[in-house]
């Protein structure tokens, strides 16, 4: 009788792993397409019929592995940094035209070709006027260019402020998951999808290191070094671009602001630190766009001053800027709105003395080598090229970066799939197997189940 | 451990795909612009250079105007010269008619009338507009430079006296044309004083002989007159050597443009044969993509076990 019960206990408790398991590969069948899910895999100790019947014989574990996870989280960090990159870019690339259709050069092409107009007709006042017009046009464009810059140094700060919002959000709901963790005997299918899915969302914003703790509960910081959660704490990182590169991105929870961040808020910071402000000064940088503006300004001024104009008067500067303060200059340049077409003095005195002189040279200043009119010796063409150049190369590389990182986050996430992810066939397979071992455990319950009613009724007949 | 292959392809698809479509959108674009280079970004390493190309085409085509223009002035200066040469020769031989003896007090009288009136063509011709400007006014040619006055020592008023200093310059900073003004064309002196070459103190002269019946003045007019009409065609020949200069700069500018504008054809503008063979092998792969993964079986082992 004893063997019997024992038996009956044995058979009931696989009954139970076989259900325990068929509830793991139902889970698993139901969450196949939940993002951040890790596939459980139920592990069958062997039942005993003997003493040690009744005893735990199932074992759920998550597939979830940190090195796989490691790397789509820093596959979609480098691909959201790469992307907002190109995004960026795009947008100031298209503040360079090359092709003289429109934006400055097309403005320093129209100036030459008003001067060299004028340098024709030099005592004519509406040519005159048609070259003034142009030198407003010049300025014009560096002003729409420095506007343009500026909106989008505004849109990035608003991003850095959205993606900082997120990323604390984000943390504080992983903070809240490891409070979950740190309570469960049991893996809890659920809330390691809602706490890995976190992170993924998580990594597409910042680049995040995690590191598990002995009690389940993870570690995550920001750029290797700046800590968001550290167990069921979160701590708020909070973005100021205005600040100096190092100090932009800083924890509550203390760290070292790292170099590169990647993810969105990295993508920003590196936009606004090493494509933006080098352009458009700040942080104490002058700012190309600054030094062509300055350097094309004073040129003209320069010339203009030293001229007459036809009736002998000495000339003016028709150019204005905030001189004080060499990274406002484009964004300040403008033509003086007194000087009249009749001071621009675009004769030369002197012993070589021509009506025209400084019309022929402000025809061909954009272009001209002279030493006293190029801007840290470059034509101020060519300087523009430079600037124009260096963004199209970085919009061209980010291109290429965002595609290759895109396919590296698709290799990572395929061997990540390949080891978490939920295979419709093997769980098929398996469901079946357990369910028919289910039966026969079911099966064999039901014979135990009667053979203990035979005995009990033999030892009653016995009895009587 | 299993691998869910059907979701591991789906994402390699799409990646390709995007891959794909990416590249045909860019090769649509560069066809159906036209340029395969619209921005720096198309081509980094060739900014510079279309930057360059484009600024001289610029400069290129705004000479090539001007040089229009100029052309124009100097041919209307060598014309207006021309015909104050002719107008000369008339002067002096209405000149050597009076400076016969049997020519009459009358006649001469007649003579002079005559005389003044070339002066005032002379004038005129000296106040040459082409456009809105006066071609032999100088630095100040939005003025017209002489006015006729009988009364004059010379027979006109200077109404301005700016010398001609304008230089009209090539993009290579060369001049290839300088005008002259009518001072030194018609009203030359020296220290304030004609000198012998100057038309309008000869013409004026010659009239106030005819008119004073003084054979020996007209006779000293026909001799001041030949030296007029020499200096008037040495004048001719500095405009007619500009127009020679002007018309060779014209045909240089001229294949000058067409050299820059075929260099940025080469480097802005698409291959189109390249482009459409491109767009044909992309759509190609494209749809061979979309068939692959639609021939992909998409049923799991439950389909079947149901």
């Amino acid at each position: 009788m004893t063997n019997l019960f024992s038996s009956l206990q044995g058979a009931s408790t696989a009954l139970d792993a076989f259900s325990r398991a068929l509830g793991a590969d139902q889970n698993n069948v139901s969450n196949s397409s939940t993002p951040g899910y890790a596939a459980v895999r139920a592990t069958i100790q062997p039942v005993g019929f003997g003493p040690a019947g009744g005893a735990d014989t199932v074992v759920i574990a998550s597939t979830g592995n940190a090195q796989a996870d490691a790397l789509v989280q820093a596959a979609t960090s480098q691909a959201s940094d790469s992307q907002t990159q190109a995004q960026q870019l795009n947008l100031i690339n298209q503040q360079f035209d090359i092709t003289g259709s429109g934006g400055i050069l097309a403005a320093f092409q129209q100036f030459s070709t008003a001067f060299a107009n004028l340098s024709v007709s030099p005592g004519d006042s509406s040519v005159a006027a048609t070259a003034l017009a142009a030198a407003q046009n010049v300025a014009a464009a560096f002003h729409s260019v420095a506007q343009s810059l500026d909106s989008q140094s505004a849109s990035l700060a608003g991003g850095a402020q959205s993606a900082v919002s997120q990323i604390n959000g984000l943390a504080g709901q992983i903070a809240q998951y490891n409070v979950q963790v740190r309570g469960q005997t049991q893996l809890d299918p659920g809330v390691d999808a809602s706490q890995r899915s976190a992170l993924t969302q998580l990594s597409s914003l910042v680049g995040i290191t995690v590191n598990k703790n002995a009690d389940g509960t993870l570690n995550v910081l920001a750029g290797g070094s700046l800590p968001l959660v550290l167990g069921d704490q979160s701590f708020n990182i909070h973005a100021d671009l205005s600040a100096a590169p190092g100090s932009q991105i800083t924890s509550s929870g203390g760290g070292v602001t790292p170099l590169s961040l990647s993810g969105t808020l990295g993508g920003i910071v590196d936009i606004f630190n090493n494509t933006i402000t080098p352009i458009l000064g700040g942080n104490g940088q002058t700012g190309s766009l600054n030094t062509l503006a300055q350097g094309f300004a004073s040129t003209v001024n320069g010339l203009l001053t030293s001229g007459v104009t036809a009736t002998g008067a000495a000339g003016v500067s028709i150019f204005t800027y905030d001189s004080a303060n060499p990274s406002n200059v484009a964004r300040t340049l403008s033509v003086d709105a007194t000087v009249t077409p009749d001071q621009l003095a675009v004769a030369t005195t002197g012993a070589s003395a021509q009506s025209n002189g400084v019309a022929n040279q402000l025809a061909g200043l954009a272009g001209s080598n002279s030493p006293a009119n190029q801007i840290q010796g470059l034509a101020p063409r060519d300087y523009f090229s430079l600037i124009a150049q260096s963004v199209g190369q970085k919009l061209s590389d980010a291109n290429s970066q965002s595609t290759a990182d895109q396919s590296t986050l698709t290799s990572a996430t395929a061997s990540q799939t390949a080891i978490e992810g939920v295979s419709l066939n093997q769980e098929a397979v398996d469901i079946t197997a357990y369910q028919r071992a289910w039966q026969a455990s079911a099966k064999l319950v039901s014979v135990l189940d009667n053979l203990v009613l035979d005995a009990v009724n033999l030892v009653g007949a016995q009895d009587a | 451990m299993t691998v869910n292959s059907a979701k591991i392809g789906a994402d390699w698809f799409l990646n390709g795909l995007a891959n794909l479509q990416s590249r045909e959108i860019q090769t649509q674009t560069q066809l159906s612009s036209g340029y395969r280079v619209s921005s720096a970004a198309d081509n980094p390493a060739a900014t510079r250079d279309l930057v360059d190309l484009g600024s001289t085409l610029a400069v290129a085509q705004a000479y090539q105007t001007n040089l229009g223009n100029v052309q124009a002035e100097a041919s209307a200066a060598d014309n207006a010269i021309s015909s104050a040469i002719s107008l000369v020769q008339s002067a002096r031989s209405l000149a050597t008619q009076g400076a016969t003896s049997t020519a009459t007090a009358s006649q001469r009288q007649n003579l002079g009338v005559q005389i003044q009136s070339i002066q005032q063509e002379i004038v005129s011709l000296a106040n040459t507009q082409v456009g809105n400007r006066y071609i032999f006014g100088g630095d100040q040619d939005q003025t017209a430079p002489y006015q006729y006055n009988a009364a004059s020592v010379t027979g006109v008023d200077a109404l301005t006296t700016a010398p001609s200093t304008r230089q009209f310059v090539n993009p290579a900073g060369s001049t290839v044309y300088q005008p002259l003004s009518a001072g030194t064309i018609f009203d030359a002196s020296s220290a304030g004083v004609p000198t012998a070459v100057n038309a309008f103190a000869a013409l004026q002269n010659l009239q106030a002989a005819l008119q004073a019946n003084d054979q020996t003045g007209i006779a000293t007019g026909v001799t001041a007159l030949a030296a007029v009409a020499s200096w008037l065609s040495q004048q001719q020949v500095h405009y007619g050597t500009s127009g020679q200069r002007l018309a060779s700069e014209q045909a240089n500018v001229a294949s000058q443009i067409t050299t820059i504008q075929t260099s940025i054809s080469g480097i802005r503008d698409t291959n189109v044969a390249q482009a459409a063979s491109d767009l044909t092998q992309e759509t190609t792969s494209q749809q061979a993509a979309i068939s692959a993964q639609a021939a992909t079986p998409q049923k799991s082992l439950f389909d079947y076990l149901a």
